[in-house]
């Protein structure tokens, strides 16, 4: 089988970069889906709150895949579902289905767009028995929304991430009995709009700096207990209660799922968990991309969709200019070619979790969208942001949480040093 | 009427089951569980040790050298994952090198083969995550890894291909002395039996007492364990243990057959057999133990924490004897470690207790040939093509993690002895035993049974007896 450009994944950033390498001139563009539809998780997210920023709608989950969809249909697309993609190189492809078997796709660029996976108890390693009625939000709601089935009706969610959140309201609104969201950290990760809509609405309480420290039952769940932490997120003895509940959901944090990435070789970051790219979102690989929660775990689709299109549209131009040219000297993407070009890298400083992309191309001009995270929610800060030791730009933030990702855009000529981004926190 | 009742389908009734299979008698296994493996021979190191730990002269030093061996035969026969890694004993100061020089002798004297004491520098070459400084260790060539529940599986498929019966979800309430022989009352059914096998693990004080038998000063001693995801496998090549103490052989970290890191366990006597809860304080001893001898444990990328029971007794022992007051009933009691490693050799042992050269049944000489069902992912490609042919479903990948397909999950449920949970296939075919833990696949893994097996999907339990996993449909119902 032959191709131009492979993208991993039909959820969200693989149809966005797909439709984005098509429209920029890709004559070939294939999709591999594990699943057997595309839109990948947000077919199971029913809830509204989608597009807000890229359509200026309202939208559910199906109903922004839909959109992408439709159109990567139009534009003629192709798709091979329920088809597992078991190996990758900037130009090879393995992968399994039950019609074709072992399947061999020859490709002259691969974008990465797996998604990410949801961290489990055993991740944050709770004490206790290993009885049913134990899962991750992300499974509660695949078992609700697309089987249709109820999965508990007392309910403890652990960790205040955005799909527990969402969870909590679902649950309630089909019966369920939400007793409380704990939440180990002193603020929750949670967008705010999430906070109020799926919890006070519904009185459901937010325990801040709590945790679960034992689960209870041998075959299904019949309580958990739960204590306060300190400010080091040490359990504070004395404060431990039991709560009666038949199910114990977890939104502990997502994972960007790289096996594929790691097995080919490619370099990960140990703060995001997705490979290091340059500003093309370019990988280590030569002409193997990343994009969407496979990269970095977002908050927002929206986001997803712009990254994922600047992502194929930087996958057509090294398919392009580079792979199908004639002319050798044409190079775009250089992420582990330092040798012609000096490497600009992007540092997390103070009070930053990370920056994206980790490498900065210089080989053309343009401007540079640079993401991060704060470690911690900061009450007036400013951001700095460094080329070398000189101040380029200070930009003041009433609030800043690690919840919600920031931008920073940057025009290329005034870049001729390493990026370095802190925040200084005003008193 | 049975010639041989078997109590408990973990890995010791197992091999009884299969060595007894190979005559012309009727046995048959009585299980509480809905399936084999699930006490002790579900959560253990999974190691087939090389020997040379027990006592010289024991039936402990008797049946784990000859089991090892046994072993290896039998994986290959059944198409186990079986890897003979050879063993480690750390020794961290002079003091416990005296105690590498007695396991040396006591293996010398076991019959152990391939046994090697080793200079730190020597230790390092094969292990360099061991801290620096480590004094000595002993090395086993003979010691291996194995998966305990698939070889409990197995050896349970082939006993029931060969004539054994087996009933799950049976627990003995009572067994009453008749001329001949016994009635077992087991869940709704009774039967009578002219021999019992007592081999219930963790209960078998309980079974003899119920038959108005001995007691072996019995006690459960739980085990915790961390499992580390599979990018981590390399970590250590051998499986490797500090010196052993009075408690036990240690805190262990070992490798896997499926390539993870397997680091446990502790050794907490517990009053209630049953509790496989893990602690905090365990989790934190485990950490702190294996500490002692390696650097930089990858305990960051944890995929599951589990704990089991061991079936300890007064005896340092294994217990394995005819009962002193019921004739025809034969105890095995106090099956700690090494009793994985010496199952196929106890169960020798219990085929000569059972019958003497006059009283032996006839072999026979055709038997059902079985091999564990190979999974997709570990075939070569000329075969992945052929079960393609074959199946097609190979081709659609269910768990993501462990690469398993609708092909090897539909083999697994077409098996005699498979029971229609959510854990039975992960026991069976890893699907839901990676990083992710089934977050994937496990709804899909339930509807497959559901669909596939025409059951309701709201019988289908994660791991048998109430561990239902939902209670019934949305407001808007099931899709479809």
């Amino acid at each position: 089988m032959q191709t131009d450009l492979v993208v991993v994944g039909a959820g969200p950033a693989g149809l966005a970069a797909a439709i984005a390498a098509k429209k920029a001139g890709v004559e070939r563009v294939l999709v591999i889906e594990r699943d057997s539809e595309a839109g990948g998780i947000l077919n199971q997210c029913i809830h509204s709150g989608f597009g807000l920023s890229y359509f200026n709608l309202e939208l559910t989950g199906p109903e922004y895949a839909t959109r992408f969809i439709e159109q990567a249909m139009d534009i003629g697309i192709e798709f091979l579902f329920d088809t597992m993609v078991l190996s990758v190189a900037t130009n090879m492809v393995r992968a399994l289905n039950a019609n074709d078997g072992n399947i061999y796709v020859e490709c002259k660029a691969v974008v990465l767009a797996m998604g990410c996976r949801e961290r489990t108890r055993f991740a944050i390693a709770i004490p206790g028995t290993r009885p049913s009625g134990v899962m991750t939000a992300g499974l509660a709601q695949r078992y609700i929304n697309i089987e249709g089935k109820i999965i508990g009706k007392r309910v403890i969610i652990l960790g205040s991430g955005d799909i527990g959140l969402i969870m909590a309201r679902r649950l309630t609104l089909e019966g369920a009995e939400v007793l409380a969201c704990v939440e180990i950290m002193p603020y929750s990760s949670g967008l705010s709009r999430n906070i109020s809509q799926c919890l006070d609405d519904f009185e459901i309480p937010l325990l801040l700096s709590h945790t679960v420290t034992e689960i209870h039952g041998k075959r299904r769940l019949v309580g958990v207990t739960i204590s306060q932490v300190d400010e080091n997120r040490r359990i504070i003895e004395g404060t431990d209660r039991y709560i009666e509940c038949d199910t114990l959901l977890l939104s502990v944090g997502l994972i960007p799922e790289n096996e594929l990435s790691s097995d080919a070789g490619i370099l990960l970051d140990d703060v995001t968990k997705g490979p290091i790219v340059n500003d093309y979102n370019e990988t280590s690989q030569r002409g193997v991309f990343a994009s969407g929660n496979v990269l970095q775990v977002h908050d927002l689709v929206d986001f997803v969709s712009l990254e994922a299109e600047r992502t194929g549209r930087a996958a057509a131009k090294y398919i392009l200019d580079f792979v199908s040219s004639t002319d050798a000297n044409r190079r775009v993407c250089n992420a582990d070619q330092s040798e012609q070009q000096p490497e600009i890298h992007t540092i997390a400083k103070e009070n930053i979790s990370y920056l994206l992309p980790q490498r900065i191309v210089l080989e053309d001009h343009g401007d540079v969208d640079i993401f991060f995270r704060v470690k911690q929610p900061i009450r007036k800060g400013i951001v700095v942001v460094y080329c070398g030791d000189k101040e380029l730009l200070r930009l003041s933030k009433e609030y800043l949480a690690p919840g919600e990702m920031q931008l920073i855009n940057l025009n290329k000529q005034d870049i001729t040093d390493d990026i370095s981004v802190e925040v200084e926190v005003l008193r | 009427m049975y010639d041989v009742a078997i109590i408990g389908a973990g890995i010791v009734g197992a091999a009884v089951a299969y060595t007894l299979s190979h005559y012309d008698i009727k046995t048959i296994v009585v299980e509480q569980h809905d399936d084999v493996a699930k006490g002790t021979t579900r959560a253990n190191t999974a190691i087939i040790h090389a020997g040379y730990d027990p006592k010289p002269g024991s039936l402990m030093a008797k049946t784990n050298v000859r089991g090892s061996i046994l072993w290896e035969q039998l994986a290959m026969t059944l198409g186990l994952e079986y890897i003979k890694t050879g063993s480690l004993v750390v020794a961290r100061n002079e003091q416990e090198a005296v105690t590498i020089q007695q396991l040396y002798r006591n293996g010398i004297e076991n019959g152990v083969a391939e046994l090697e004491i080793l200079s730190a520098e020597q230790t390092h070459q094969l292990e360099p995550n061991l801290r620096q400084d480590i004094f000595c260790s002993l090395y086993a060539k003979n010691a291996a890894i194995i998966n305990p529940y698939q070889s409990c599986i197995a050896l349970s498929e082939y006993a029931a291909r060969n004539g054994v019966n087996f009933m799950f979800s049976s627990m003995v309430t009572d067994i009453s002395v008749i001329e001949g022989g016994y009635y077992v009352t087991a869940g709704n059914n009774l039967f009578k039996t002219k021999y019992i096998v007592n081999a219930a693990g963790i209960g078998a004080e309980d079974i003899s007492y119920m038959a108005g038998g001995e007691g072996f000063g019995s006690y459960s001693v739980k085990g915790e364990y961390y499992l580390i995801d599979r990018k981590h496998g390399g970590y250590t090549k051998k499986v490797v243990f500090p010196v052993p103490s009075t408690s036990g052989k240690g805190v262990v970290v070992a490798p896997t057959v499926h390539g993870n890191l397997l680091i446990g366990p502790t050794s907490d006597r517990v009053s209630d057999g049953d509790n496989t809860a893990v602690t905090a304080e365990g989790l934190e001893t485990i950490r702190a133990q294996a500490s002692l001898l390696f650097n930089n444990l990858p305990f960051y990328d944890n995929i599951r924490n589990f704990a089991g029971n061991r079936a300890y007794i007064s005896s340092d022992d294994f217990h394995l004897a005819m009962s002193s007051t019921l004739p025809g009933f034969i105890n095995l009691a106090g099956i700690k470690s090494p009793g994985l490693s010496s199952a196929p050799a106890l169960a020798e042992e219990v085929f000569t207790l059972l019958f003497t050269d006059e009283t032996a049944p006839k072999r026979k000489t055709e038997m059902v040939p079985y091999r564990y069902p190979q999974r997709f992912k570990e075939m070569s490609e000329e075969e992945q093509q052929e079960a393609l042919k074959r199946q097609p479903r190979y081709g659609q990948v269910i768990c993501r993690c462990e690469t398993v397909t609708e092909g090897d999950i539909l083999q697994a449920l077409s098996e005699t002895l498979t029971p229609l949970t959510i854990s039975a296939i992960k026991r069976r075919v890893n699907a839901g035993m990676g990083r992710c833990q089934g977050g994937f696949c496990s709804v899909k893994v339930h509807e497959l049974i559901a669909r596939h097996m025409g059951v309701p999907y709201e019988s289908v339990t994660m791991d048998g007896t109430n561990s239902f996993i939902v209670f019934g449909d949305t407001k808007k119902g099931a899709r479809g």
